[in-house]
């Protein structure tokens, strides 16, 4: 079908709208409140352009093209409606163009100078809103807002929760939050780039500087296994805000809250400025040549061969690429990333986060299975994938441990104690190895002897429904990316696979690492090497290095506390020989148990790839120069092998590493299709007590959100265990008292009752948000609540 | 002048009786006789609405859409859920005919709601009523649906056939914009009344995104008698394109203001003779034909204009809900247009930008002319922005706010060009409205 | 939670608010906002925001769907207002027939201004015509018409009021 804008022919779908269509074909028509990914509301009449034979302006973002007919934009009836749209939008918005963060990518603003009156014709008093605080991400100056309730919208489609109203009517109508309540969703700040003049602007960066002066880089997001694309906007070499860079293919226009402030991290006074060595007792600043000096001369006189090394999950392939070889290189196979994990009992486990279906196609799954995954905080991107595929009327079930809020409604909600995870999952290959019997392409599997042992009878109604729904076409399995610190987490990783594999399901490992499949890729494991080949001399996984008492132990962009065995660590590092850091933070508490420190740049000075879930190479460059004296980290581990003597070509640059690590990776076989027949499923004893459960909150998870200052503001109330009622009768504990006790072995902790039937019984949630909570022991441990 | 008008048949025929609203008076006087012959004898719905249609009905809520046409848009025999909304909120300023028919004859309301719905073949219909009516006509209205019930004439299995309709009251809250069909879609749905931008029309996707017709009461009301009399008794009245009996509702500087139901194409003259006359023996200087959203119109171009759509027009106004208010020729126009503006200021919903900002300039240019402050510009300012509110609004309250300025500014610009020329002499005006200071509209 | 901070509906009032969902079809809970919000009204004379968290609580909806409602329409009072409303219609026909003398009448007679409100009397800022135009000068008092008003017949009102007690 064909219609004329501006005399230019234009074709176009049934149902589409005049704007839709200009926008394709290259044609401006001005808007406001028209956001390719929101409803239409047609309010705030900008759009308004000549339909020939119509006497009044119709608006384009709302009009449907009408075969044959002839439109025009710049006619005098179009300009002059624009116009007057124009005139009036600007009779109550303060002309404060010079103080407003909005000022040179504002939509009004230029809007203005377009299509505007040159001289303002209002001389009453222009109306002025007063402000709440809706949170610490977002400063609102609703006194400029044009009451487009984009805001709104995104609220109600994109985030699924409304937080955003339009409040009161006509000119005094306000939008803003209920009573003063602060913005929840994790995907907020995308509020600030939606709203077109500046209303809403991002709080960190309020007033610190104008569009103008900003330089903008690529980045990939550094926090979750989706790879979220985005824009750092840099301002003297260091980063002044962060927003979404469009991939219609991952993280569309949006992005989370966590990876739009995070880089507040980077002034954070844990930042280490110079290396430090450990001199006579004493932890000094050295300078490099020093630093590298004394590790050569220490590791010389130790057993080097007897090390372990563990690397971040977070940092880039070409880092952890360099880690293993330099290690490997000497003889160490103790390699691993998978410091949260809990137990380890495969040794050739390799199934790791990966996705069968493209990210993109996540929407047009008709059922959806989350084990345990927090997804609406940890994943927010794949959370919004989910809940349009929940849009699209896909049923949306969810076995879990505790009642997560997502942004999507859950048709079967399964609430069970941590423990009974493996025995839930055992149900549902249960009932599918029934309703499967006669599946002839299901011949050649085999369904494990151990398994079939596990096998008891079947009763659970909404396992029946959970199993039948992953019949239909298209359904997804998603494990949850906190089970890393659950005992059964490798056996659930297969349980899933093998589930998958009944229903022919697409599977999702999810982890909340930004390069985590990265790590497993480039060899970071003691039993892969880079492609994922086997290792000739398998090595130790953490939990061995940390028990076996080796003598040197090197960390690379880590806090102690991402360890799940962190009291164990702190206990081998403090008899170790030589204990080397490579880090862009660190606490006074952790210095102590270092020889040497040396300053790492973190992810946004330094270049790099991320691999994402789906399996995704992206490749950033630097937005900024590297803080204080700190270093690259290839720059850094390739010194390291010069020390020990590897045969590196001098003018080694990047992407020199880049092309080698790719070449040496890019070939790996996938796990997809292993059956694990050999597997030996094994039972936690922890029967009759309290266990303590709970996830890392997702802004503590890694050393740069966890100093984020803005986000941590969010978690105001960070000391307090979760429990529901019953288990606190069970328990005899005071319910009418606001605090309580709680003990792990000999630690106890004086923290914040929380009553929350949310939490799955004999259970005591606690959502790790700070350092105490570490201090007090693990998860899925042993756990005592007492009265104060 | 002798008045041999024929007056109150249709909507106000219980009028003349006792207990005017009571079920009793209703089916005495053939009351639900139409509905249960449709009932019984199982009608066509189509043949319905081509009564309607003959009948030439047009729409009482102010548009004047031809009802039989809004009807037809619906495709009666799929299966689809549909539903009927009865647009009782009436809130334009000078309307009260509406009131008047609950009060006085419900009944005529619910048969006319229950022959409609039956025509659309909608199993639901809901009847809205504005929120100020709830310790008023609401009750009665209510006690009257009872009736109703009780009798077997709404309900499951109506007169025992397999005819299931339901008819729900729903009470507003305060706020004119629910009036525009679309709002109150919104409202009943339980949300601020924004309205919707069309397309699509509610007749295609309206309440709970299933086809609606919305109708006036008065179009409801009048919809029995239409039926049982035969659409040619209907139109024997009024003119070829305004046929029937309308209800006017008279106010303003008249001795007897009240609603009166008259043939349509009536001259005003024996509206105004209807109604009493002039108030102590006062000249006419200007009416509002249809409600304050419609161009005045100067009170001799109105002695000579009959009371139906077309000659209305003629006279640059609109017949509109049929509210007429009549003012003599002491009134202060500018007073009048400045209350007329405060009112669509503080009923603009707010949702989109012509009219949220515009009613407001508007109103509070004229509020600083009668203050004594304005100066020429400000006329021409005033002279320019409904000009730019027309038409580009998402619902008619725009245009609406901006007529009635438009017309006053045209017929009366020598009124506010006095405030302008002869400040000192209008401080009496401007001292009687400091004390009437505004605040916005906000809680 | 604390317990003074918690409004309990009524259990007359919820049955009241449950047989008025069953009007609509299923599953739609908003459409009880409106109604709702005037039981609660009614029993509490103007809506706070316990009232709106308790709405949005039985009724399963959001907190600011409750009160985008009860802020838009103008019959909600959303802060402390005396026992009795009056409000007087100054819309155009009433205006012609001296609404605006009846109004300064009682604004004297009650000493509060329009919008304002006594322990005993709200006097509504009514921008609205309500409809009873043929009757002007009228006034509702709490929601009761009354038409053609004369000074007399407000001091009548006013007194049967206050001797009501
Ligand atoms: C701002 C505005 C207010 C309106 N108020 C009313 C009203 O109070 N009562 C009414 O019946 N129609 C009102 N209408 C007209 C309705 O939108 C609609 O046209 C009417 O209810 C249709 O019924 P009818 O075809 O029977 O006239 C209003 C329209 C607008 C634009
Ligand atoms: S705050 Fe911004 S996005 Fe929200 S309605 Fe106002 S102008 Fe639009
Ligand atoms: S962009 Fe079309 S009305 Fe706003």
């Amino acid at each position: 079908m064909k219609i004329k804008i501006n005399n230019k022919e234009c074709s176009f779908n049934k149902g589409e709208t005049l704007i839709q269509i200009a926008d394709r074909n290259g044609i401006h028509i001005p808007r406001f409140c028209y956001h390719d990914k929101l409803s239409i509301a047609a309010n705030c009449r900008m759009c308004l352009i000549e339909q020939v034979g119509v006497g009044k302006p119709q608006p384009a973002c709302s009009t449907p093209a009408l075969e044959n007919q002839e439109y025009f934009t710049k006619s005098k009836l179009a300009v002059d409606s624009q116009k007057n749209t124009m005139e009036f939008l600007l009779i109550n918005h303060p002309l404060d163009c010079p103080v407003c963060d909005q000022g040179g990518m504002c939509e009004l603003q230029d809007q203005a100078l377009m299509h505007g009156r040159v001289k303002s014709r209002y001389e009453q008093e222009k109306r002025v809103v007063i402000d709440y605080k809706i949170g610490p991400l977002i400063k609102t100056n609703m006194t400029r807002c044009i009451h487009c309730t984009r805001c709104v919208r995104f609220g109600e489609e994109i985030a699924g929760i409304k937080e955003f109203g339009a409040i009161g009517r006509g000119e005094g109508m306000e939008i803003r939050t209920y009573l003063t309540s602060a913005i929840n969703s994790p995907m907020s700040g995308n509020m600030i780039d939606i709203c077109p003049v500046g209303a809403l602007n991002a709080a960190p960066s309020h007033m610190k500087g104008r569009t103008w002066e900003l330089e903008e880089v690529k980045h990939i997001s550094p926090h979750d296994c989706v790879g979220s694309n985005m824009n750092i906007h840099v301002l003297d070499n260091s980063i002044f805000r962060v927003v979404p860079h469009e991939n219609k293919k991952i993280n569309e226009v949006w992005i989370s809250d966590r990876d739009r402030f995070s880089y507040e991290a980077l002034g954070h006074s844990d930042r280490i400025k110079k290396p430090i060595a450990k001199i006579n007792g004493r932890h000094v600043e050295v300078e490099w040549e020093q630093a590298f000096d004394i590790i050569k001369d220490s590791i010389s006189k130790i057993k080097f061969n007897k090390s372990a090394g563990f690397i971040s999950a977070n940092s880039t392939i070409e880092e952890q690429y360099l880690f293993q070889k330099w290690l490997r290189e000497n003889n160490i196979n103790n390699i691993d990333h998978r410091v949260s994990q809990n137990k380890f009992s495969y040794k050739k486990d390799d199934i790791f986060p990966e996705i069968d279906i493209p990210i993109e196609e996540i929407e047009n799954s008709n059922s959806v299975l989350l084990i345990d995954s927090n997804l609406t905080y940890d994943q927010p991107i794949l959370a919004h994938k989910v809940r349009k595929s929940f849009l699209k009327n896909a049923k949306i079930n969810s076995i879990h441990t505790y009642s997560y809020k997502y942004n999507f409604d859950t048709n079967i909600s399964l609430l069970i104690k941590p423990r009974s995870l493996y025995e839930t999952l055992i149900d549902i290959i249960e009932y599918l190895t029934v309703i499967t019997v006669n599946d002839k392409t299901l011949n050649k599997f085999i369904l494990p002897d151990d398994i079939k042992k596990n096998f008891k009878g079947l009763t659970n109604k909404k396992i029946i429904e959970i199993s039948n729904d992953l019949l239909t076409t298209n359904s997804l399995i998603l494990l949850g990316s906190n089970l890393n610190s659950h005992p059964d987490y490798e056996d659930l990783k297969i349980l899933t696979n093998i589930i998958s594999v009944l229903t022919k399901s697409n599977r999702g490992f999810l982890s909340n690492r930004s390069n985590e499949a990265g790590a497993w890729l480039s060899g970071c494991v003691p039993n892969k090497i880079e492609g994922m080949k086997n290792s000739r001399n398998i090595g130790f996984n953490v939990f061995d290095s940390i028990n076996e008492h080796l003598e040197c132990y090197i960390i690379y962009n880590l806090d102690f506390i991402d360890f799940y065995h962190y009291s164990e660590l702190k206990k081998s590092l403090s008899n170790a020989k030589f204990v080397l850091g490579i880090s862009s933070f660190i606490t006074e508490e952790d210095k102590n148990l270092y020889d040497v420190i040396l300053p790492l740049a973190t992810t946004f000075e330094s270049p790099g790839t991320y691999v994402n879930i789906e399996g995704t190479w992206q490749s950033f460059a630097q937005s900024c120069k590297p803080h204080h004296m700190s270093k690259e980290g290839w720059k850094i581990l390739t010194k390291l092998r010069l020390i020990h003597g590897a045969n590196i070509d001098n003018s080694l640059d990047y992407l020199d590493i880049l092309n080698e690590a790719d070449q040496a990776i890019r070939n790996y076989k996938s796990f997809v299709g292993k059956e694990y027949k050999d597997i030996k499923m094994k039972k936690d004893s922890n029967e009759n007590t309290l266990i303590r459960s709970g996830s890392c909150n997702s802004y503590y998870v890694d050393n740069i959100v966890r100093r984020s200052s803005s986000l941590n503001k969010v978690n105001s109330n960070k000391n307090f265990v979760s429990v529901n009622k019953k288990t606190l009768e069970q328990n005899n504990i005071d319910l009418s008292k606001n605090k309580v006790i709680v003990k792990q072995g000999d630690n106890t902790l004086l923290a914040e009752l929380v009553i929350d039937d949310n939490v799955s019984d004999d259970c005591i949630y606690i959502a790790n948000s700070n350092k105490e909570h570490y201090d007090l022991g693990k998860q899925h441990q042993p756990i005592i609540i007492e009265n104060v | 002048m002798k008045n041999n008008i024929r007056i109150n048949e249709l909507c106000y025929s219980t009028l003349s009786k006792d207990n005017p609203n009571s079920f009793e008076t209703y089916v005495s006087l053939g009351g639900y006789s139409t509905w249960k012959n449709i009932v019984l004898s199982a009608y066509d719905k189509k043949e319905i609405i081509e009564t309607v249609m003959k009948s030439g009905l047009r729409g009482r809520g102010g548009a004047g859409f031809p009802t039989g046409r809004k009807w037809s848009f619906i495709n009666q025999d799929s299966e689809e859920i549909k539903y009927l909304v009865c647009n009782a909120d009436e809130s334009e300023p000078g309307t009260c005919k509406d009131r008047d028919i609950l009060r006085y004859n419900p009944h005529a309301l619910i048969e006319g709601m229950l022959i409609a719905s039956y025509a659309i073949g909608a199993d639901t219909a809901y009847c809205y009523l504005r929120g100020e009516f709830i310790d008023d006509v609401y009750s009665s209205f209510k006690v009257a649906l009872d009736e109703a019930y009780k009798n077997k004439f709404i309900g499951k299995n109506v007169l025992n056939t397999s005819i299931n309709i339901e008819i729900h009251d729903l009470i507003g809250a305060g706020a004119y914009i629910v009036g525009e069909e679309t709002a109150m879609l919104e409202s009943i749905e339980g949300k601020k009344g924004f309205p919707r931008f069309k397309p699509p029309f509610p007749a295609v996707k309206g309440l709970f995104g299933s086809p609606t017709i919305i109708n006036n009461v008065e179009t409801l009301a009048s919809i029995p008698k239409i039926m049982e009399n035969g659409p040619e008794w209907f139109n024997s009245v009024g003119t070829k394109d305004s046929p029937g009996f309308k209800c006017f509702s008279v106010s303003g500087h008249v001795n007897k203001p009240g609603n009166f139901e008259i043939p349509l194409g009536t001259p005003f003259k024996k509206l105004l003779e209807l109604a009493g006359g002039m108030k102590n023996g006062k000249k006419i200087k200007a009416v509002i034909p249809g409600g304050s959203s419609v161009p005045v119109v100067p009170g001799e171009v109105m002695l000579e204009t009959n009371m139906d759509y077309e000659s209305i027009s003629q006279a640059g106004s609109m017949l509109g809900s049929g509210a007429v208010i009549v003012m003599d020729e002491d009134t202060n126009m500018v007073e009048v247009i400045h209350r007329i503006a405060r009112f669509y200021y503080s009923e603009s919903c707010g949702q989109c930008t012509p009219c949220r900002e515009g009613t407001g300039w508007m109103f509070k240019i004229i509020d600083k002319i009668l203050c004594g402050n304005g100066n020429l510009d400000d006329i021409k300012t005033l002279e320019s922005i409904p000009k730019m509110i027309s038409g580009s609004t998402i619902c008619a309250l725009g245009d609406a706010a901006a007529m009635p300025v438009e017309s006053f500014m045209k017929n009366y610009k020598e009124e506010f060009l006095k405030y302008i020329k002869d400040k000192k002499e209008e401080d009496l005006y401007q001292e009687k409205n400091n004390n009437k200071e505004f605040v916005l509209h906000k809680k | 939670m604390n317990d003074n901070n918690f409004y309990n509906i009524p259990s007359e009032i919820c049955v009241k608010i449950n047989k008025w969902l069953l009007k609509f079809p299923h599953g739609e809970k908003k459409p009880a906002i409106i109604f709702a919000l005037h039981q609660i009204q009614k029993e509490n004379k103007y809506i706070k925001t316990i009232h709106i968290d308790s709405v949005a609580r039985l009724l399963d909806v959001k907190k600011i769907d409750v009160y985008e409602v009860a802020a838009f329409y103008s019959m909600f009072e959303l802060e402390k207002i005396g026992k009795h409303t009056i409000s007087v219609c100054t819309n155009v026909s009433c205006m012609l027939n001296g609404s605006d003398e009846i109004l300064s009448y009682l604004e004297k007679k009650l000493n509060i201004k329009v919008g304002k409100s006594s322990d005993k009397f709200f006097l509504k800022d009514e921008r609205e015509c309500l409809a009873a135009c043929a009757g002007a000068p009228m006034m509702q008092v709490n929601h009761k018409y009354y038409e053609n008003l004369t000074k007399d017949k407000i001091d009548k009102i006013i007194r049967d009021i206050e001797d009501e007690k």
